[in-house]
């Protein structure tokens, strides 16, 4: 038996339903602008994104394809996508002149194959990559990097923004003001790592050749090490303080180090000295602690 | 072979032609590893001059500084007008014709190498007062410069963007910060070497931090 309804009942209902997914449209505003664009590559494409606010999240996969989602709120901008051989170049576009940062702000969802090269430059916000094995070079003003399971060249050079990078591999170089940086269970043999007033911490093994640098004026270095690596160790704070836990040996090579006057060193081999370790900092502290 | 047997074997070191010793003692010693590493890296880029590359002329700057560094060891000398006219002119010259503002923590980095290290780490000619006096106008000119390059900066801050400029600012602060305390360090110690690199160092992340500023800042401002 069908339900009978009057003409005045149901366009009552319909009213409603309009009415409920107008304010559900009013509610999500982030989705008032959605793109999604498909370029098929060939081997390591480069992907360059240029975005102002917002977060930018990178994942790989296995097809030799990277798909871009943006959406932003704001008729103000718009997403540009390029596609020129190999490169693909994502950028969000003002379409007029003093937009707010709110106006300005642009989501994106990239994904692509796993030896892709990238090159991403944001102001705030936060930028995800995961499970991405190319080159990298990322540069922010107040954005977050956090970096999982990448390997490669890593580039990152941010004023104020923090640095997390788990499970990293390759060679990374950090240049940062203000920002903390943390490398945590990376498997990388050269680190570079420069911040002024940040934090930085170094939870990992030392590799065998390995090149660690690690260097601040103010705020904490630590470095954790265990009991099975093994490295050559320069520790300098010229006004703060070096904290040390490994029972360093003199060095095997005849090295002798000319400790600066009037500040806290430390030089000695752990073990055979396999890896280069040199941490400094002009008012901070240094920790070198044994891993828990 | 210890290490500075292998530095007298790298004087004539050429690549692929260590001598077992002291392949086997770079397999054992990390800080001889970086050493050689640094030398393929100089060879390496060596090579990759091409001959476009050498015939390109040198920076004016470098000119400027050897210059400089000739007239403060009182090798050369010159005349008061050009003096006044390069001192007011020549950084701003410079800044002027560089087109894409993100070069400028690398053209101010060349400054400041040829400013502040090449010429205070020489350990030749000026005696101890003159290295200092070549040392305070080292720094009062690099930080005139940095000066400048700061107050076309800060004009060009994106006003719509009062968060960014604000991180921006801050980070200015703290870099500054830094650079009175190194400057203190190194007017107390001028002979420390550790000194003068952080000196050089918060010099260099002040350049690096201005250049950020001009590429974020509103063009023609």
């Amino acid at each position: 038996m069908m339900n009978s309804e009057s003409p005045s009942k149901a366009s009552l209902r319909t009213a409603s339903l309009v009415a409920a997914g107008f304010v559900l449209l009013l509610a999500s505003p982030a989705f008032a602008h959605r793109m999604e664009k498909h370029f098929t590559v060939n081997g390591r494409p480069v992907i360059s994104v240029h975005s102002s606010h917002g977060r930018i999240s990178v994942k790989s996969w296995k097809k030799a394809e990277v798909v871009v989602v943006g959406d932003h709120s704001s008729p103000k901008v718009e997403v540009d996508t390029e596609q020129a051989g190999n490169r693909i170049e994502v950028a969000t576009h003002a379409l007029n002149d003093n937009l707010t940062p709110a106006e300005m702000e642009a989501n994106y969802e990239i994904t692509v194959p796993e030896e892709s090269e990238l090159q991403i430059r944001t102001d705030s916000g936060v930028v995800v990559v995961e499970r991405v094995y190319g080159d990298m070079v990322f540069d922010t003003v107040a954005a977050n990097v956090q970096l999982e399971e990448v390997g490669g060249y890593l580039v990152v050079k941010t004023v104020g923004g923090s640095v997390v990078c788990t499970r990293c591999l390759g060679r990374i170089d950090v240049n940062s003001i203000s920002g903390n940086v943390e490398l945590l269970q990376p498997q990388m043999e050269n680190v570079h790592v420069q911040t002024s007033s940040g934090n930085i911490l170094f939870d990992g093994d030392f590799l065998r050749r390995g090149i660690y640098i690690l260097k601040n004026y103010s705020g904490v270095i630590e470095v954790r090490f265990s009991d099975t690596d093994s490295f050559d160790l320069t520790a300098t704070s010229m006004k703060g303080t070096v904290e040390n836990q490994a029972k360093l040996k003199p060095d095997p090579h005849g090295r002798r180090f000319n400790a600066p006057q009037q500040a806290k060193s430390l030089f000695g081999t752990f073990n055979e000295g396999h890896a280069k370790v040199d941490l400094s900092s002009y008012s901070g502290t240094i920790r070198i602690r044994k891993r828990e | 072979m210890q290490c500075q047997e292998l530095e007298q074997v790298l004087e004539q070191w050429s690549p692929g032609s260590l001598s077992p010793e002291a392949s086997a003692h770079l397999e054992a010693c990390a800080n001889c590893r970086a050493l050689v590493s640094d030398l393929e890296a100089i060879q390496e880029a060596a090579g990759r001059l091409g001959q476009e590359d050498l015939k390109l002329a040198p920076p004016a700057h470098l000119w400027v500084n050897l210059r400089a560094q000739l007239e403060a060891e009182g090798l050369i000398r010159k005349s008061r007008e050009e003096k006044e006219r390069v001192t007011a002119g020549w950084f701003g010259v410079w800044w002027g014709g560089i087109s894409r503002p993100a070069l400028a923590g690398a053209y101010v980095a060349l400054l400041l190498v040829a400013a502040v290290f090449v010429g205070l780490k020489s350990d030749f000619g000026p005696g101890a007062s003159q290295q200092t006096a070549m040392l305070a106008a080292a720094t009062a000119s690099v930080n005139s410069e940095l000066k400048d390059v700061e107050s076309g900066a800060m004009k060009g801050l994106p006003k719509g963007d009062p968060d960014l400029s604000a991180t921006l600012r801050h980070n200015l602060e703290v870099v500054d910060n830094f650079i009175a305390l190194c400057e203190k360090s190194v007017r107390e110690e001028p002979k420390s070497e550790l000194a003068r690199e952080y000196l050089y160092g918060a010099y260099q992340q002040k350049a690096e931090l201005l250049s950020a500023m001009m590429d974020r800042g509103v063009p023609g401002e």
